[in-house]
């Protein structure tokens, strides 16, 4: 399989935040959800992958080329949804459509307006008078209506109800049922990418702190239930954080099967996305 | 980079409503203000100061020719304020979806360009037919000096653009507006000073002394700047284009650094 991303050792400062040294893939064909709490640096990664902002270093290739090469050529095939939506707010999905078709090399007037009467956007109302759910739709058929290959999305379910939410997911499925459609989707509600993600990157303080299959980084971690007195017997090794309360410990560990051998007397419970996440972070913390 | 164009004139979508009225009513009174000085209050006014003393007929002239100079200038100057393209642009966010639009960084800053200079032929284009239709109704000006004047207006307006573009692109975000307007009306004001210092320099100077009314050579060198405005725009126009180049490449260095803020 082919990899539609490859971020190497990346750097982007800023000064009071960093982009330190990031690497990562995106497999073509695959949803890779780009995980990490606000101001992680998802963002500005995902600008750095549409060579919106500059990188201070690393190498940034999109369909095997250069990014900050062949720019305008590459973002012809990659669909943009941003966490607001950036079109006027006197434009009409219309206004759209003739910005668009004079942009896109590609751009399907009669697929955007399909996509238009699917999501019940009226194309003769103002984008400013739409909801937030319907402005997101927008840009989701603005993104969908050019053949891209890559679907590069920023929060787009933020803010959304859990229906609207439900909804886009369902869109971004039928997306990658195209073999060669890839989607990188960041988010910082987990629980989206759960359903979703083949792939997840974790990114934290602007470094990555995990990334491969999801389903791999679920399997192998777990959560250890144990008393207080028994945690000075888990392996430092397999720890990746640990939260005390009265009751006794609750400790990630990285290793399910290793943990599940040397410690058989212990609770071993499956980890959702969200709190490997919140672990991961408040370990990096020294919580 | 067509696209980026016609975003830019919906933009000014308001623009181009106001236009059209003072299109319109450029045409009535520019109409009416030359008919006035041939046949009407004007033209007694104008007879009785020459049978005073009190003016000369090429100074009356020149008064009126200054007047003809404004309506040409006033639809050219509501058009060519490119202002409102940027704080559209800054309100909604649009510089992240533009950045990430297959439109290379230098089609980016050209289209903002093209945008502007589009609108502004879209002036000069009404311009000439108010001033068709003006020099069959007087002498006081010719067809050609009606171009001329016109020429002069549009790269006026063509300078102050490119100077607002080159000054929002250093210094974008939403209401930062005014200083860009700021900066380039002194920077035009410097350019002015600085080439034509000699002659500001002698009108400063009869101004300080007083000698405005008394002196002919004094009022002569008034007027001499209404005559390069009529007879000699290609000046001003050369300039225009000079100020839009040095711009154009400022501008897209200073795009090419800051990325994605256009």
């Amino acid at each position: 399989m082919e990899n539609v991303i490859e971020i190497k050792d990346v750097v982007k400062d800023y000064g009071d935040f960093k982009l330190d040294h990031i690497c990562f893939t995106v497999p073509e064909g695959s949803v890779c959800g780009f995980i990490g709490q606000n101001g992680a640096g998802k963002t500005t990664t995902i600008k750095l992958i549409l060579d919106i902002i500059k990188k201070d270093g690393g190498e940034i290739k999109v369909f095997g080329e250069n990014i900050d090469v062949n720019s305008a050529a590459l973002k012809e095939n990659i669909g943009v949804v941003f966490d607001e939506m950036g079109f006027h707010d006197f434009m009409t999905a219309k206004d759209l459509n003739i910005m668009m078709k004079n942009i896109y090399k590609n751009w399907d007037e009669e697929q955007f307006f399909e996509y238009l009467k699917k999501f019940s956007l009226p194309s003769k109302k103002k984008c400013g008078d739409f909801s937030r759910g319907m402005q997101m739709k927008l840009q989701i058929a603005v993104a969908l209506s050019h053949h891209a290959k890559l679907l590069v999305m920023d929060e787009p379910t933020s803010g959304l109800d859990p229906i609207v939410r439900n909804e886009m997911i369902n869109i971004f499925r039928d997306f990658v049922v195209e073999e060669d459609h890839t989607i990188l989707l960041s988010s910082h509600i987990t629980g989206d990418l759960e359903k979703i993600a083949d792939e997840v990157v974790f990114v934290d303080g602007g470094k990555i702190v995990l990334a491969g299959n999801k389903d791999e980084i679920l399997e192998k971690h777990a959560i250890l239930k144990c008393k207080k007195d028994e945690v000075a017997l888990i392996s430092k090794s397999l720890i990746v954080g640990m939260e005390q309360s009265s009751f006794g410990a609750e400790i990630l560990v990285n290793d399910r099967n290793a943990a599940k051998k040397l410690y058989p007397e212990m609770v071993l419970e499956s980890a959702a996305l969200e709190e490997i996440m919140i672990y991961y972070v408040n370990s990096k913390r020294g919580e | 980079m067509k696209g980026l164009i016609l975003k830019d004139i919906m933009c000014l979508r308001k623009q181009l409503t106001i236009f059209c009225y003072v299109i319109i009513g450029v045409l009535i009174v520019s109409v009416m203000f030359v008919l006035s000085t041939r046949f009407g209050n004007l033209a007694k006014n104008a007879a009785e100061m020459m049978v005073e003393n009190s003016m000369t007929e090429f100074e009356i002239n020149n008064l009126a020719t200054l007047a003809l100079v404004l309506f040409m200038f006033l639809p050219l100057a509501v058009v060519g304020d490119v202002l409102n393209v940027f704080e559209e642009d800054s309100k909604a966010g649009f510089a992240k979806v533009g950045g990430a639009l297959p439109v290379s960084l230098p089609g980016r800053v050209l289209a903002r360009y093209f945008s502007v200079f589009a609108l502004l032929g879209i002036g000069v284009a009404f311009d000439l037919l108010i001033a068709v239709i003006l020099s069959f109704l007087t002498d006081i000006v010719s067809l050609p000096e009606f171009i001329g004047m016109i020429v002069s207006a549009a790269s006026v307006i063509g300078i102050y653009s490119s100077l607002v573009i080159l000054y929002r692109i250093m210094n974008p975000g939403a209401g930062k507006g005014q200083n860009a307007q700021i900066l380039s009306l002194l920077t035009m004001a410097v350019g002015f000073v600085l080439i034509r210092f000699q002659k500001v320099k002698e009108i400063v100077i009869i101004i300080i002394n007083g000698q405005v009314e008394n002196n002919d050579m004094s009022a002569e060198r008034m007027w001499d700047l209404l005559t390069v405005v009529k007879d000699r725009a290609w000046i001003i126009f050369l300039i225009a284009l000079a100020v839009t180049g040095i711009s154009f490449a400022l501008s897209l260095s200073i795009a090419e650094r800051k990325r994605g803020v256009i």
